[in-house]
Formats: structure tokens, sequence, C-alpha cells
């Protein structure tokens, strides 16, 4: 940094007198307060300060915004992945159309949940269920006891803390359940038992719907226990069954509960007696 | 801009700056309260200024704020004269005489125009070049002449004079 040493140019009467002011005022220090340094600390602390005044709001606007964001995403991830759950209160039957179509019917006490909007092909169920899916339709029931694949038919669902059935009543169903893949066709049905047998029956000719969704029961060689969780769940009622691993063939119907403890117990060798809602079942003497 | 440059930047400019404030007011509170307003400026539009065109910049705020808050009245300075304390083994005639002189230099430089006192101390005290006097007040040198020229003038006009 070069200083101009003569800028006055040619000499004056005031020259001297100029060349000195020049001289002195090159000595000239500004007075100072504080260094350079403690300017810096001073600096550095107004900024952060005004920083932290600052960015809060920013922060909190943001922070707002993504939660904002978040619920909106929640609720709308709520309303997809949303299920529906029927239950079939006792003594009743539910039919009702599910997404594509599938027309399902529910005998008394069993549930089915299913997604309205997502995984709209596949439905869990428990208890008892009959469906007719379209032509060309994939569907999928699932149960505890296994699943039930298939593409446009009319099919029943039986599962329980015991058993898994099945019957084919259109097109071809295929049922998997553990290692098992069974594939029935029409007029076809088939049993899982708690004990892992299979069972594999053929349809009365001619059905085309389970006999409870006509509001009849018929059964072959199943446990009575089985045939009274039934009546139980027909007529609404508790039914007390001393410990019987029997086995009942035979039918009852929906149209009363006297004439189906008839139909049941008679052949079984049981009295009973009504109270209110409960059935007391005693051997007979 | 990052912190690194900010830093370097205020090294650079720091003292000249303050001193800038204090030819224009007089005043050296005032000129250090504002050159950290400068400075905070800076830092909240670091993302905005190029470093090549920050002295400009730098100047200009000093020059905004201070129109801005500061109301002037008739300034006093008091610059600290070393060629006052380096020669105190002299004669107390002398030094009387050269006291003298100081306080009438500093009065004039006083009752100066600001536009050719600002260029005048700028290039005796910060050392400053025309050059660099015109890139940083963003003038042509041939107005920083002008300048000088009349600062020049002005004090020719006035010393030999009692203010």
């Amino acid at each position: 940094m070069k200083k101009k040493s003569d800028p006055m140019g040619d000499g004056g009467r005031g020259d001297e007198l100029l060349r000195r002011a020049w001289e002195h005022a090159g000595h000239y220090h500004v007075p100072a307060q504080r260094s350079r340094e403690e300017a810096w600390e001073r600096l550095q602390s107004r900024i952060a300060r005004e920083e932290r005044g600052a960015s809060h709001p920013v922060l909190l606007r943001r922070i707002a915004l993504y939660a904002a964001a978040g619920v909106i995403l929640f609720l709308a991830l709520g309303i997809l992945f949303r299920t529906v759950t029927i239950e079939v209160p006792p003594a009743q039957k539910r039919n009702l159309t599910l997404p594509r179509k599938v027309e399902a019917t529910l005998n008394s006490g069993s549930s089915l949940r299913y997604h309205p909007y997502l995984f709209r092909s596949r439905v869990y169920l428990w208890g008892e269920g009959f469906f007719r899916v379209p032509h060309g339709t994939p569907f999928k029931v699932i149960t505890e006891k296994g699943t039930i694949e298939v593409g446009g038919t009319a099919f029943h669902v039986s599962v329980g803390k015991q058993h898994l059935e099945v019957a084919c009543y259109e097109g071809k169903v295929l049922v998997r359940s553990g290692e098992e893949k069974i594939l029935l066709h029409q007029g076809e049905g088939v049993r899982k038992t708690g004990s892992g047998t299979i069972e594999r029956y053929h349809l009365p000719p001619g059905s085309d719907r389970p006999s409870w969704d006509k509001g009849s029961f018929s059964y072959h060689d199943v446990p009575l226990q089985r045939v009274i969780e039934e009546m139980e769940k027909q007529f609404g009622v508790k039914i007390h069954l001393p410990a019987d691993e029997r086995h009942y063939t035979g039918y009852f119907t929906t149209a009363s509960l006297e004439e189906a403890l008839q139909l049941v117990c008679l052949p079984m060798g049981y009295e009973w007696e009504i109270r209110g809602n409960e059935v007391f079942l005693r051997k007979e003497e | 801009m990052d912190s690194g440059t900010f830093k370097k930047i205020f090294d650079r400019y720091y003292d000249n700056i303050r001193n800038f404030l204090y030819y224009k007011s007089g005043d050296i509170e005032v000129a250090e309260d504002l050159i950290q307003d400068v400075f905070l400026k800076l830092w909240e539009n670091r993302k905005r200024i190029r470093e090549e065109s920050v002295g400009g910049y730098l100047y200009t705020i000093a020059s905004n704020l201070l129109k801005n808050h500061y109301r002037r009245n008739e300034i006093t300075f008091r610059f600290i004269n070393t060629m006052v304390k380096e020669e105190e083994k002299e004669t107390p005639e002398y030094m009387l005489e050269v006291k003298e002189f100081d306080e009438r230099l500093q009065a004039v430089l006083a009752a100066m125009p600001e536009k050719s006192r600002e260029v005048f101390l700028m290039h005796r005290i910060d050392g400053l070049t025309y050059r660099e006097i015109a890139e940083r007040l963003e003038l042509s040198v041939k107005a920083i002449e002008k300048r000088m020229q009349k600062a020049l003038l002005f004090l020719e006009q006035y010393l030999d004079q009692r203010i």
C-alpha cells in the first residue's frame, strides 16, 4: 500500500502548513473502546442470540408442519388399512355383499373381518360362512386353521377350535391347511379335525348351498359337542351337556328349540329341561 | 459464505469500517455500536453476498446505518497522535506548539465537508490507496482525487486561521 506522498502539487502560500498537516494526520489513530477481538466476541454472542430468537418460530412451524403431515398420513393409512368386522349374534344369520361383489352368508356366532380398501380379495373368518364369488375374481378366506383360495365359485367354510370344514358347491376351491393342499371340485367337501385327520366327503346331490343356510342342519358322524354348539348358536341358548365323546348322525331345523332337542337329544338318550335361556341335559334313567 | 470466510472478512474490514464510521460521526461509541450492526447485517445476508463485492457492501451498510441512526451535530475528533507522544523528550515550547497544531488540525478536520474528510482520513490514517478507497466507496478514482483536492484546499484555507 503505497501512500501518495505529495498530492499537493506546486507550492503555494500554505504549502508548509499543508505538508505538516499531511504528515501529522498520517500519525493519527482512531480511539478505541474495545479491541477487534472483543468486538468479535460481542458479535458472536449477538449472532447466537438473534439466531436463537429467529430460528424458534421457524423451527416450531416446521415441527407443526411435520406433525400435521404425520397426522394426515396416519389418518390416510388408517383409512386405507381399516378393517371392517362383522359379528353375527347368536340365533341370527347375516347376508352381506363384500368388495368385488362377493356375496357372503354368515352363520350365527360367526365373525368376518375384511379391508374395504386394500386387500379386497381376502377376508378373515371365524365360524361359518358361505361365499359366492363372481367368476374370475380371485378370493381368499383366511382362517386360523387354513386358507381357502378360489377364483369364482360358491363354497362353504366352517372353522372352529377343533375343526376346519370346506365344501365346494360350484367351481374349484383350494384349501391350504398346515402343509396340506387340498383341491376341491364341485360337490366335494373336506373336513379336518383337531387331531389333524383329513376326511373328504361328497355333498348330497343337487345341493347348492349349505343346509344351515336353509335352516336345516344335517350331520353324519359328527361329534355331539359340535352339534350342541350349533344348536346354541342357532337358538341363542346355553346348553349344558355332560362330558360326551359320542358322534351324532341326523339333522335338526331351526323351526323350534323343542323340536330340535327332540331330534338330537332323544336319539342320544338325553332328557332336557329348559330354564329361560339355559337348557340342562341329563342322561335318561 | 461460511463462518471461516466471515471471520476473515471481519478481520480485514473491522478497523477500516469502524474508523470510517468515526470519520463520519466523530463519536467512537456510535462507531463501535454500528460496526456491530454492520457485521450482523452481513451475517444475516451472508448467503446473498459474494466475497468479491463484500467491501463495497460493508461501507454502504455503514453509511446507511449512520444516516438512519445518527443525528449529526457538530463533531469533535479525539484522534490519538503518536507523533505527539514520540516527541515527548522535546522542549516544552515545541511540545506546546505541536499540541496547538494538533488541536487546530483536528478542529479543521471536524469542520471539513464529510465527503472530503472521510477520503482524506481513509488515505492518511488507514493508508488506503485512492483505488482502494474508490472500490470501497464504489466511486471512480477520479472522484476520489477530486475529493482529496477539496480536502487539501479546505485545510489550506483554514489551518492558518483559528477556528
